[in-house]
């Protein structure tokens, strides 16, 4: 085992994380002592041993393969991509069930009872950074937000349509990655047209529909950490990109930019309504230079943007360094 | 005190799903969506963390230091993400 000086910041993630990596690399240069695991460690690869005091904390280790980390000195977590709870492949489906219960409790109850630890970004809040409560959040910080209905009544996506001049958009209401049948895909933002309107398989679930930005300029990605604000203009050269950038990703061009103050206000107020301390947020610009926000993502990537590389990953390294709320 | 509602912890699994699907009468609207993304990019190497720098590394390889997986595809795709990108993210 390696033994770092008082490790005080603790990334969770999976073992491939190049863009994590990036920002460990900094993190590593200025000295400044972490402990990398994947919650999918415990409790086969990780341990996890900790005591009540009697002022109410918890004093104990988080032991890894490499790695330890004492509860006391922690200072920073970043809740990265960890997978799930690694258990021996013999438990059966009741007992992994209550063994992850057991788990989740214990490790998340233990690491998130300091009120002295900085989360990057609390789990909770990017749980609860839902497609519906985001669009809310930033209408009500003053951002524009295309008119969105969200709903499993069909006759309903006709009416709405029609309200937005015959144009509308479906997105999945989560992520975009689906694995089934053998197969795995992509959810991309489509058009609806009109004979899909009245599909009775709408009626199957909630589905989330937005006016589609017909006069689309260019789009927006921004990064946000800690109140610092990166944001690099995105265009797609005709084709299946100019609808949803994800699907021509080889093919995109990106340039700095700058926001609006008015826009700046409010994804600052939006992020702090929503409990994020980090998110990238898209945006887009229409030909008459209305913003339009369309997303937040909570945990977000950004490390393959060349404008805001670096910035980034030293305004995480800084946040991180830094610590403790 | 903070605690985290530990029952929402967000943990992404990477498994392939393998079921078949069901009929298509009760297959969502949404599912229409999908692009299947070819065969070849879902193999995943075998990633490791590196003992010291706790990096992650293919064989004796760290990631970001090798053109290879510093190529525009890799760097994209991210963490185990497969072309596309940003896999984890909201649609």
């Amino acid at each position: 085992m390696t033994w770092t000086p008082e490790p005080r910041v603790l990334v969770l993630t999976r073992a491939r994380d190049e863009t994590a990596d990036y920002v460990l690399r900094e993190l590593n240069r200025r000295g400044v002592p972490f402990m990398r695991t994947d919650v999918a460690d415990f409790p086969l690869r990780t341990a996890l041993s900790a005591e009540l005091r009697p002022e109410g904390s918890w004093r104990g280790a988080l032991t890894g393969a490499s790695r330890a980390l004492a509860l006391e000195g922690l200072r920073a977590v970043w809740w990265r991509k960890p997978t799930p709870f690694g258990f021996p492949s013999s438990m059966s489906g009741p007992e992994r069930a209550f063994a992850e219960s057991q788990a989740r409790r214990a490790v998340g109850g233990i690491l998130g009872s300091s009120p002295e630890v900085l989360w990057v970004n609390r789990p909770e809040a990017i749980a609860d950074c839902t497609k519906p409560r985001q669009l809310s959040a930033a209408a009500a910080a003053g951002l524009t937000v295309p008119e969105t209905l969200i709903t499993n009544r069909p006759g309903d996506v006709a009416e709405f349509a029609e309200r937005c001049g015959g144009r509308v958009v479906t997105k999945s209401l989560g992520s975009i990655r689906y694995s089934g049948e053998g197969k795995n895909g992509r959810l991309y933002t489509s058009q609806v047209p009109p004979h899909r309107w009245n599909d009775p398989r709408i009626s199957l679930t909630a589905h989330l529909f937005q006016r589609e930005i017909t006069d689309k300029a260019y789009e927006i990605r921004v990064a946000a950490v800690d109140g610092r604000l990166f944001p690099v203009v995105i265009r797609a050269p005709e084709g299946p990109g100019r609808l949803d950038w994800r699907r021509d990703i080889d093919n995109l061009n990106y340039t700095s930019t700058t926001l609006p103050t008015a826009v700046e206000e409010g994804i600052h107020t939006l992020l702090h309504s929503l409990g994020l301390v980090f998110a990238t947020l898209d945006i887009i610009v229409d030909t008459q230079n209305v913003h339009y926000l369309v997303d937040v993502n909570a945990n977000g990537q950004w490390g393959w943007i060349d404008q805001t590389h670096e910035p980034i990953i030293h305004a995480l390294a800084d946040l991180l360094e830094k610590g403790t709320r | 005190m903070h605690s985290l509602a530990v029952s929402r912890l967000p943990i992404s699994s990477l498994q392939a799903g393998d079921q078949e699907a069901g009929p298509l009468a009760t297959r969502p609207f949404g599912l229409d969506l999908l692009t299947v993304l070819p065969e070849d990019s879902w193999s995943e190497p075998v990633v490791t963390v590196h003992p010291v720098s706790q990096l992650s590394q293919i064989g004796d390889q760290i990631c970001i230091e090798s053109p290879e997986f510093r190529s525009s595809g890799s760097l994209l795709t991210d963490t185990s993400a497969r072309p596309g990108g940003q896999e984890d993210e909201d649609g």
